[in-house]
């Protein structure tokens, strides 16, 4: 590239050339010599040389400074228009960035361990051809994304766009016609992302897991998916792409993990528990009832789902067994405002915004912003806690949010960082990101927020390790226990979704008798699960769905045991000294992880 | 009539003035080989930057390409030194330039297989093996040991780098011999040659200016025939325009009329001409243009009119008539839009040129027939946009190639000029911009400015009205045609589908301009012969 570029710059020196024929040409032209008409006629003060040729020059003028309107108008175009609004909305036409993008090689997407046979996405060989590969498949599709130029591109492909197709050697950019990009690492891990997908598969679901403390993003699955490549299939995209508009509820384009609301059910208890400790309040014991519970001012029945009550009861065991009753009356104790503050900290908005996507939810360094935006912003959870009652806020609003039901808008991944404001040692939460290595900042937005004190923090695992062993999960979580302890919450929640003919995917219709259609709808009884593992010294915390699912504790946490005993495989999770079975050399210190440098005090056994 | 001067009965002509320096033919034999020389570069970095992009241009057609330099040493001594030539050379040097980035431009373009293949799925796969070029290029210069194993399993990559030797149209000596592109330049230099005879000798100058009338009469009637009978879409059999060279006949008739008749144009009486004089005038200066309408080719009819209006202006210069025409022109072309509405296709140019990026309103009148015929074509009901988009392909890809060609250019052979439909001859510019950058952009436009100033120089310098407007329409044929054509694909005017004056590719337009280039120089060597004392 550097020598034909050079030679074309010789070529270019014809401008020299020209500029001395026009010096000479100038030179030449000191003294011009006005030839006059032979011809000339009767009047030669008019039809003399000087009036006519004072019309040549004249034109002549005008002609050259067209010209050189024409080469200023072509400057313009270099160095004016790129950057103007208009320039910038149809510059994403140029075709030259396909070309360039088609022939260069883009940056390979690491997984948290860098090494090249784990990537995410690569380059291999097809045949002679030399493709882009997506080696996780359908099983990361919502994180590595897809890139094509005409349907457009998403996850890592849109989010580090730049940086993945920006030269990554001077030398390589010198001699390539297509520059060779740079490689993104992220936290992803491979196999616990392939892994978590698999449990998921044939379900219609997700499950984020996310490191502790550092708030790195292990896997981020979702289901049911599709393969990147489907892309390069025209007919096949736009069949997709038809079905997510129709029915974006069990369209594979759909990122359940990231940017889909779903009720939490109970795995809200959480948030309530920190609250009515933080607020001192965790002695509280309320009355849950076989007839109900009913809030203020409301006809309502509040049930719970075994149908009997609990009695008299505490915190703990308000948890351990799931009791709707006391969230309710606790929520309704503990009123809006301390409830919103702790939402707030952890990322949840508390009031109607209008935001659509949460900016600010990652934390990054390398990417473009306005394409990582694009790519993971997350639509804002929410829960609607405003100052006082009134009319469309009445206490009963309050009673059924604090279990979790109502108008609850929440993302797998917020489900997952209230895991990890627990699972944390100190009670902070720092912000999600999937970038490896950005450089600590000491900008405070890049700054983990103090959720809740140690103490409540610590608390808080204590009780969710009773739901775990004794508690709604404690059947899935049997086989888990006397190797890795862990702590979770279950969640089942009812939504009312519309049905899908399996067939045409199309809302299913019914007519009425007078035969208006009507689409059906039904409720879905969706599974969930928050947690966080190993319960001495948390190193991930995670969350999972799966819709229509059932109870939380029989179809959300196995799959939670799953990603356990996968990340135990993986040395992601490794067990203190007191959990290791004797046989093996003791001598390490307790707590600290293997895989990963311990920048975080190690959270001891007690 | 009038009577042209010749040399020969000249009284007591002053010695003829020293030729400058700077004028002698050594100077410019120097220009020349540096032309040559730049020809040379710019054909190694094409062919280098090739070999980068993973095809093989070939070196035979290279060697063809360049070989018309010997006929152009050629040319400039048989006018040194056989017809003792006295004129400017800066035209010939001028000219030779364009006509070399030109000649290198489309070199690069027609050796490209992606760009000169014209069956689509050829072509994709002309793209892709370019891609798949590079890429192993890439793997294998710029890749670790680890990628490469993970990639093949080994760190040795697998040998052959696929489509290596794309086939182009033209690539065997065959095609050589009988490709029409080894002979039109050649066929150019002759026509310069035989231009300049002719228009050097002063009896054929008379005998042209006398049957001005019946010459464009005679040459009106065959070609409008043809156009009529043959042409379709401003293209006879196939890909030609004959009637380029025909150009240069109305011109000169007209040029005659006018020296003939514009001292009794120039009486007028609140402006109008007696219209004795002016009615015949109008109705045989007019009559040229009716078969390019009929070719609707409406960018060459905009150089006639421009032309014709500045010859006019020179010739006769009443302001007042300025103001007519201008009126009138005006008037008609208003009572024209408001009557009938502007052609479908003038309507579609303006809109791409002053709203290149946004789609016209669905049921514009203009645009909604064209909208249902490319639905029609495309088979199924393709958006507004992406049917605009189509539309607007062209000039918009030309653009974003000018714009990422920058100052610099991206180098000969390594910018993707091939996008751009048609960028060996209208769009020749948008190539050359960005493989060359502005610089290049700048070369093109400085080298057509130095023609035009040394052809207004030679209608300054010129003898008599005749040769002078001959001269100064020339200059202004070749001026306009280059501004229209880069006019249009930088947006400064809407685009017409004219070519650029001895840069683009095109036989006929090619050899008309290397013949107005000699009629140019042979009136410049008659300004330079020893001349009569001036009466009064």
């Amino acid at each position: 590239m550097f020598f034909p570029f050079t030679l074309s710059l010789v070529f270019t020196c014809g401008l020299i050339l020209i500029a001395a024929l026009l010096a000479l040409m100038a030179w030449r032209s000191r003294n011009p010599r006005e030839a006059i008409p032979e011809d000339l006629p009767v009047d030669p003060a008019y039809y003399g040389p000087a009036q006519t040729n004072r019309w040549l020059r004249f034109l002549r003028l005008g002609f050259v400074l067209a010209l050189m309107g024409a080469l200023v108008l072509h400057g313009y175009w270099i160095y004016g228009a790129p950057g103007t609004a208009e320039y910038e909305l149809i510059a994403a036409r140029d075709q030259r960035e396909r070309r360039l993008a088609s022939a260069g090689l883009r940056g390979w997407v690491f997984d948290r361990t860098g090494s090249a046979d784990r990537a995410l996405v690569r380059y291999r060989l097809d045949n002679t051809n030399i493709v882009r590969h997506y080696t996780l498949g359908e099983a990361a599709v919502n994180v590595t994304g897809y890139s094509d130029f005409i349907y457009g591109s998403a996850g890592i492909e849109r989010a580090y766009d730049e940086l993945l197709s920006e030269p990554a050697s001077i030398s390589n950019a010198l001699v390539s016609p297509a520059p060779v990009g740079k490689d993104v690492q992220v936290t992803i891990d491979a196999e616990l992302q392939r892994h978590a997908y698999t449990l998921l598969k044939g379900k219609r679901g997700a499950a984020v897991v996310l490191a502790v403390p550092s708030g790195e993003v292990l896997a981020m699955a979702s289901s049911p998916s599709f393969d990147p490549s489907i892309v390069n299939d025209e007919n096949a995209w736009k069949t997709l792409k038809t079905q997510a508009q129709d029915a974006p509820e069990i369209s594979p384009l759909t990122d359940r993990a990231l940017k889909t609301y779903y009720l939490p059910g109970s795995t809200f208890k959480v948030l309530v528990t920190i609250a009515a400790l933080e607020s001192g309040m965790g002695g509280q014991k309320f009355t849950c009832s076989g007839g109900g519970y009913f809030a203020p001012n409301s006809r309502q029945q509040i049930l719970d789902d075994s149908g009997g009550g609990h009695g008299q009861i505490g915190l703990a065991d308000a948890l351990r067994v799931s009791c709707n009753q006391y969230f309710a009356q606790m929520g309704g104790a503990l009123g809006t405002v301390r409830l919103a503050e702790v939402a707030r900290r952890l990322g949840i908005e508390t009031e109607r915004s209008n935001r659509a996507r949460d900016a600010e939810f990652w934390r990054y360094a390398q990417a473009d912003r306005d394409d990582f935006v694009a790519a993971f912003a997350p639509p804002p959870a929410r829960v609607v806690l405003p100052g006082g009652f009134g009319k469309d806020f009445q206490p009963y609003d309050l009673a059924i949010e604090s279990f979790g039901q109502g108008p609850n808008q929440m993302t797998i991944i917020q489900l997952a960082r209230i895991a990890a404001a627990v699972a944390g040692p100190d009670g902070r939460l720092a912000k999600p990101r999937l970038e490896a290595d950005i450089p600590e900042s000491e900008a405070p937005e890049a700054q983990a927020v103090q959720v809740c004190s140690a103490e409540t923090a610590a608390a808080v695992r204590e009780m969710m390790r009773a739901v775990v062993d004794s508690g709604t999960a404690a059947g899935a979580f049997a086989s888990l226990r006397g190797r890795i302890s862990a702590g979770g919450k279950t969640g089942t929640a009812q939504r009312i979704v519309t049905v899908y003919d399996p067939r045409t995917g199309k809302p299913k219709v019914v007519k009425n008798r007078d035969g208006e259609e009507r689409v059906v709808r039904e409720e879905s009884i969706d599974a969930l699960f928050i947690g966080f593992a190993p319960y001495e010294n948390p190193q991930i915390a995670f969350a999972m769905i799966v819709e229509n699912g059932g109870h939380g504790g029989t179809a959300a946490a196995p799959i939670a045991v799953g990603i356990i005993q996968k990340a135990a495989e993986l040395g992601i999770v490794t067990a203190p000294q007191t959990a290791r079975p004797p046989a093996r050399p003791e001598g390490r210190p307790a707590g600290r992880p293997a895989a990963r440098p311990a920048t975080r005090p190690a959270q001891g056994a007690r | 009539m009038s009577t042209l001067a010749t040399t020969g009965d000249a009284p007591a002509a002053p010695a003829a003035r020293a030729v400058p320096a700077a004028e002698r033919p050594s100077a410019h034999l120097l220009f020349l080989l540096a032309v040559a020389g730049l020809g040379v570069a710019g054909y190694a970095a094409v062919i280098f930057a090739a070999g980068l992009r993973g095809y093989a241009p070939s070196l035979m057609f290279a060697m063809r390409d360049l070989a018309i330099f010997v006929p152009v040493f050629g040319v400039f001594f048989w006018l040194a030194r056989s017809q003792k030539y006295r004129g400017t050379m800066t035209l010939f040097t001028a000219a030779l330039l364009l006509f070399t980035v030109g000649m290198v431009v489309q070199y690069r373009l027609f050796r490209d297989p992606e760009y000169n293949v014209s069956n689509l799925s050829r072509r994709r796969e002309a793209r892709e093996a370019k891609a798949q070029f590079v890429r192993y290029f890439n793997v294998r210069t710029a890749y670790d040991d680890e990628k490469k194993k993970v990639m093949f399993g080994s760190t040795v990559m697998p040998e052959e780098p696929p489509g290596r030797d794309l086939p182009v149209a033209e690539r065997t000596l065959w095609d050589l011999v009988t490709s029409v592109n080894t002979y039109i330049p050649f066929a150019a230099l002759l026509a310069f040659c035989v231009a300049f005879r002719f228009f050097k000798s002063d009896n054929f100058l008379d005998w042209l200016q006398r049957r001005a009338l019946i010459l464009a009469v005679v040459t009106l009637l065959p070609f409008a025939v043809i156009v009529l009978a043959f042409s379709s879409e401003g293209k006879f059999l196939g890909q030609t325009t004959p009637w380029e060279p025909v150009k240069i006949l109305f011109l000169v008739s007209f040029a005659a009329m006018l020296a003939d008749a514009y001292r009794h144009l120039g009486r007028t009486r609140w402006g109008v001409p007696p219209l004795r004089f002016a009615l015949p005038f109008a109705v045989v200066a007019a009559l040229p243009v009716v078969p390019f309408f009929a070719l609707s080719d409406f960018g060459q009819m905009l150089v006639f009119f421009g032309v014709y209006a500045a010859l006019y202006a020179i010739a006769v210069r009443k302001k007042v008539q300025i103001a007519y025409a201008f009126a009138a022109t005006l008037a008609i072309g208003a009572l024209l839009y408001g009557v009938v509405g502007l052609p479908g296709r003038v309507n579609l140019r303006f809109h791409l040129w002053l709203h290149t990026w946004e789609a016209p309103a669905e049921d514009a009148a203009w645009w909604a027939p064209r909208l249902a015929r490319l639905r029609e074509q495309y088979g199924f009901a393709v958006s507004n946009e992406d049917a605009w988009y189509d539309q607007s392909a062209q000039l918009a890809q030309g653009l974003f190639g000018i714009s990422d060609g920058g100052l610099l250019g991206t180098g000969l052979g390594l910018g993707y000029p091939e996008i751009v439909p048609v960028s060996d001859s209208d769009f020749i510019y948008a190539a050359a911009a960005e493989e060359l950058g502005l610089l290049g952009g700048g070369m093109l436009l400085l080298a057509t400015a130095a023609i035009v100033l040394a052809g207004t120089r030679i209608a300054i310098g010129a003898r008599d009205m005749f040769t002078k407007l001959v001269a100064a329409g020339l200059t202004g044929f070749i001026g306009f045609q280059a501004l229209v054509n880069v006019g249009g694909v930088i947006r400064l005017l809407p685009m017409t589908g004219i070519t650029l004056p001895f840069v683009s590719h095109g036989g006929w337009s090619l050899i008309t301009s290397f013949a107005m280039l000699g009629i140019l120089m042979a009136i410049a060597h008659r300004n330079a012969a020893p001349q009569p004392a001036a009466p009064g």
